[in-house]
């Protein structure tokens, strides 16, 4: 926030002027940005874009969500990834608004934009490459990106295809495909190298096929059920389960069910917990390695979370069974709260918790 | 007013012609879809056809092109029937997560129905159990012209084949609700008089000049 609000005291400055007059890479990034807002045909061109993806993908949408939201519909949290994809996007433009920084930092280690490499080591180091990195931006014109045209053309050629067969699992691998596609056309590789975790983001709203997703879902619930069944029967209560995980059955004279389907196993729920920690994962200044670990402590710990939260369904239900009708969907909605609090303790202790330094509100 | 550039223009040129040559495209396969589709007769043995709905979740399996009747006989427990085209890869999940609630299952008994001499069965029977009732469901896959299969996973071809050159094929189920005093047996014959009859029927439907399977 600082950041940008020193940039804002310098809008004045032209940043060609002069390198000392602009100061650092991010007020660079915010006048960039800025020329970019206020140029109207790159504005018309964004929502000429845009206005045409929505018409094109409007009818194909409409049956992904409704497989997003059918009953118990595994991909409960696809409805979610859209908007924080556009969040990303809002989150990181500065870091967008400079895609050629990269290479340039590159050109100045190997010693070939002309200034005196200083050979200090750590953040100082990183700040004079950055530095330096303005400084070519400002004397010599950005390199063109470069115009990649194979993907869209490729998406333009499948999307009727697509449309052809009429399965929302293709029509929606079409659409990210496509947005890839415009990124590199319009922007480049470099741009569409940066912009790599949004776009792999976007792969989540597509919908799974049914056979997969029926065999995820199956093997989730009867996971989340087996271990309820444990913890029931380590609590001294006797219980059968199904064949399929669900019901869980009281024995010995109770007459208490618990069905999957009437309680919800939250197995979407999860999966949304999941996705907003991998979305917040990679904005975190961290190794590639430890974020991973972060995401495979996170899947137990949310997995352990269902579990517990049917567990406790069970223990109301074994002394008003009618209650549990109203509690069940209640808990629903704290599950989330809880899993994303655990999840916040995991990054912490694993020492994600500082954003990269391009992520700006 | 300011105009779009060079390569702005070609990008919006490039999208309106995929959009327009896929919405028709999506067209032309929503007719074909439309055409052949069967429509079974009025009777079977003494039971009566009247409209049926969809079943439960037909959602799951991307609300295909279906026919769905309820035929009554008297006393006896109705029996449900559900035609549906294939449209995609979803038209072929499993019974019990269309015709049940999200608690549907379908029990490990499978009864495979294979008349003598042939390679393959006909049909399977099951129990689907769901949250709120039990059913005895006969399910199988046949193209016009063809014999049932009960598996899909047999007819890999012409399954790809009726995807994506849109040729009917159907996903045909039969059931009853099942009550504590149901003669399984009798249950058992009388979905076989359907299964009989309604793939009789499939066999020698009259199809389109090119949509053979």
């Amino acid at each position: 926030m600082n950041r940008e609000s020193t940039a804002q005291s310098n809008t004045a400055v032209d940043p060609r002027e002069s390198l000392s007059k602009v100061g650092s890479v991010w007020q660079f990034a915010y006048h960039r940005l800025n020329a970019l807002r206020n140029n109207p045909s790159v504005r018309r061109e964004a929502i000429v874009v845009t206005l045409f993806m929505v018409a094109f993908f409007w009818l194909p949408a409409l049956s992904w969500t409704r497989a997003w939201l059918s009953p118990e519909a595994l991909q409960g949290y696809a409805i979610w990834v859209v908007p924080l994809t556009l969040f990303w996007l809002y989150l990181n433009r500065f870091r967008l608004a400079v895609p050629e920084l990269d290479e340039l930092i590159k050109r100045y280690r190997e010693g070939k934009t002309g200034l005196r490499r200083n050979h200090r080591s750590g953040e100082e180091d990183r700040e004079d490459r950055e530095m330096a990195g303005v400084a070519l931006l400002l004397k010599e014109k950005p390199p063109p990106a470069t115009h990649y045209p194979g993907l869209l053309i490729g998406s333009c050629i499948a999307a009727p295809i697509a449309f052809w067969i009429g399965d929302p699992t293709l029509t929606a691998l079409v659409f990210v495909a496509m947005v890839a596609g415009i990124v590199a056309y319009r922007n480049g590789l470099v741009v569409l190298k940066i912009a790599a975790f949004p776009l792999t983001f976007l792969l989540l709203l597509v919908p799974l096929p049914g056979l997969v997703a029926d065999a995820i879902h199956a093997f989730a619930q009867d996971r989340i059920f087996s271990l309820v069944t444990h913890l029931i029967l380590n609590s001294g209560y006797p219980v059968e389960q199904a064949l399929n995980a669900s019901p869980i059955r009281f024995g010995s004279g109770i007459t208490f069910q618990i069905w999957a389907g009437a309680i919800g196993a939250g197995i979407a729920h999860g999966g949304f917990c999941l996705m907003l920690g991998i979305w917040f994962l990679s904005m975190v200044k961290a190794p590639l390695l430890r974020k991973v670990i972060v995401v495979l402590i996170s899947i137990p710990w949310i997995g352990i979370l269902l579990a517990l939260r049917i567990y406790f369904l069970a223990c109301i239900g074994l002394s008003d069974p009618d209650i549990v009708a109203y509690v069940a969907p209640v808990s629903l909605y704290f599950l989330p709260v809880i899993a994303l609090a655990g999840q916040l303790g995991i990054q912490r202790a694993l020492k994600c918790q500082n954003y990269q330094k391009w992520v700006s509100a | 007013m300011p105009k779009l550039s060079k390569m702005g223009f070609s990008l919006t040129k490039l999208i309106a012609a995929s959009a327009v040559i896929s919405y028709a495209a999506a067209g032309v396969g929503h007719a074909r879809n439309l055409r052949d589709n069967f429509e079974p007769n009025l009777s079977v043995g003494d039971w009566i056809a009247n409209p049926g709905e969809r079943p439960l979740g037909d959602a799951l399996r991307d609300q295909p092109e279906e026919v769905n009747r309820i035929f009554t006989y008297g006393a006896q427990p109705p029996v449900f029937v559900s035609i549906a085209r294939v449209t995609g890869a979803n038209s072929f999940r499993a019974p019990d997560s269309y015709l049940l609630d999200p608690d549907g299952q379908m029990l490990n008994d499978r009864l495979p129905i294979r008349p003598p001499g042939e390679r393959f069965s006909h049909y399977v029977m099951q129990i689907a159990q769901g949250h709120d009732n039990t059913l005895l469901v006969i399910h199988w896959v046949q193209a016009p012209g063809d014999l049932p299969h009960a598996e899909a996973s047999d007819l890999p071809r012409k399954i790809a084949k009726s995807v994506l050159l849109h040729k009917p094929f159907f996903v045909c189920d039969a059931w009853v609700q099942m009550r504590t005093d149901a003669n399984g047996a009798a249950l058992r014959n009388t979905l076989m008089q359907f299964a009989d009859s309604i793939s009789d029927q499939i066999r020698h439907q009259k199809v389109s000049p090119g949509s053979q399977p």
